[in-house]
């Protein structure tokens, strides 16, 4: 009886929490999505949003940088910049070791304050400092969205921020960081092919001489097929995750520190 | 047949041995983990220290400044200590903690009475970037603290679970403590406040 009074009571509370407000439930992370701008609002019309999305694309496939514009009515009772860190950390926006990802989070003026955050991460702190950050949001984002132009405000922060994203990390370096070198590449196959036929070669001997039951069995068995997967899913990992075109290729899993600024008004 | 026995029994205590040493190399890459996310922890917290001669320039540049209010955060700044790494029991942390929200409360006190007696303040560069920094310092802060005790947590859990915790024991490894939050430190002390 009790317990059936709990789970009602649970269902009540929960069930009061989404009539509420989605976006201000506590906890509440918009799930992981597989592009760039995200109006969770309904503020941007669709050929701003595919204007921006389109070039945020651009400018994640020519310098790997991923900068992401989010604009939300509310942040799961969090406030905005601790929201922006862990949408940032938990979607892995930025590439994994250069960690160069950037978060914009807009909440429009209505009937509280209109709020902004750019979240940077790690590998951005330098090019884009906090206090960098802070002016662009006094100078260029404000300025627009008091006069309700959001996507003005939001265009002009890109122009600042992109060049100087692009400066840090551009394409190049990403290619540098993340290509293996092909002779390595190479020389470890061999050395594994000629690990694997040894072994190979070393059982059959085993086997095929007067040896016993127990090294014949057991012993040569798993260690064959032990050998095959491992060089199987080798050849596979290593060649299969290829460069990626065409549309977004998901996020790399980049990480914030707590970098960036935020504004009202 | 005596020396099969004593065979099983050298095997027996071949795997305890190898099993030993492998739970005691685990603990320990968890243990570097932890000190590690403590270092992040210190240098997060040596910028909030850093902090506290933005925060008396922004104050001076008011002019006719009231000198109780510099003390004070000088004082507090001076009290802030350093902790090892080895030393992170619950205890320590609290300490710690609280020396370093006690500096950051006199210094946001300090900024708030100057700037209710000059608010032209507000529309300086010094206090602009000084706002800028703090805000900064504060959520890196909060980062470093979170990744911290999500490092402690894997570390406590791996050395209390059983039979793990018989070679914690063995080896000396000890729990290590949490940040808790503080009241009043879960918000970034805000220079606005008083705005």
């Amino acid at each position: 009886m009790k317990r059936l009074l709990f789970i009602l009571l649970t269902f009540c509370v929960t069930a009061f929490a989404v009539a509420q407000s989605e976006y201000d439930a506590t906890g509440w992370l918009p799930a992981k999505g597989d592009h760039l701008v995200y109006d969770y609002y309904g503020l941007l019309d669709a050929e701003q949003t595919a204007t921006l999305e389109a070039r945020l694309l651009a400018f994640n496939d020519s310098t790997s940088n991923q900068i992401v514009v989010m604009v939300t009515p509310g942040f799961g009772g969090r406030d905005i910049s601790s929201f922006a860190f862990e949408v940032g950390r938990e979607w892995g926006i930025g590439q994994e070791k250069m960690n160069n990802g950037v978060i914009i989070v807009v909440k429009p003026k209505d009937d509280t304050d209109g709020q902004v955050e750019i979240a940077t991460g790690k590998g951005l702190e330098g090019a884009l400092p906090d206090i960098f950050c802070k002016r662009i949001i006094e100078d260029e984002m404000i300025p627009h969205f008091r006069e309700n132009d959001y996507y003005g405000g939001i265009v002009a922060a890109l122009d600042v921020i992109l060049p100087v994203c692009a400066g840090e990390y551009s394409y190049d370096n990403y290619k540098k960081d993340n290509d293996v070198n092909p002779i390595a590449m190479l020389v470890i196959f061999i050395v594994g092919l000629a690990l694997f036929f040894w072994f190979v070669h070393k059982l059959d001997k085993l086997s095929g001489g007067s040896g016993g039951g127990f090294t014949g069995g057991g012993f040569s068995g798993g260690g064959f097929s032990g050998g095959h997967t491992r060089v199987g899913s080798w050849g596979g990992g290593s060649f299969g995750g290829g460069g990626s075109s065409g549309g977004f290729g998901g996020f790399g899993g980049g990480s914030f520190g707590g970098g960036g600024a935020s504004g009202r008004w | 047949m005596k020396h099969t026995s004593l065979w099983i029994i050298l095997g027996i205590i071949a795997v305890i041995v190898v099993w030993a040493v492998s739970a005691n190399n685990k603990m320990i890459t968890k243990q570097e983990n932890v000190n590690d996310k403590w270092g992040n922890v210190q240098s997060d917290y040596q910028r909030r220290k850093d902090l506290v001669e933005q925060a008396i320039n922004v104050v001076k540049g008011a002019g006719n400044y009231e000198q109780g209010t510099l003390e004070a955060v000088i004082k507090a700044r001076n009290n802030a200590p350093q902790l090892d790494a080895n030393d992170l029991s619950e205890e320590n942390i609290a300490k710690f903690q609280a020396a370093y929200d006690k500096m950051a409360q006199e210094m946001t006190r300090a900024i708030n009475v100057t700037v209710e007696r000059y608010p032209e303040l507000t529309a300086t560069k010094n206090y602009q970037e000084f706002q800028a920094q703090i805000e900064g310092c504060e959520n890196r802060i909060n980062i470093s603290r979170k990744e911290f005790n999500e490092s402690v947590r894997e570390y406590n859990t791996m050395i209390r679970r059983f039979p793990n915790s018989i070679i914690a024991g063995m080896f000396g490894h000890e729990k290590k403590g949490y940040f808790q939050a503080s009241e009043g430190a879960e918000e970034a002390p805000s220079t606005e406040a008083l705005l």
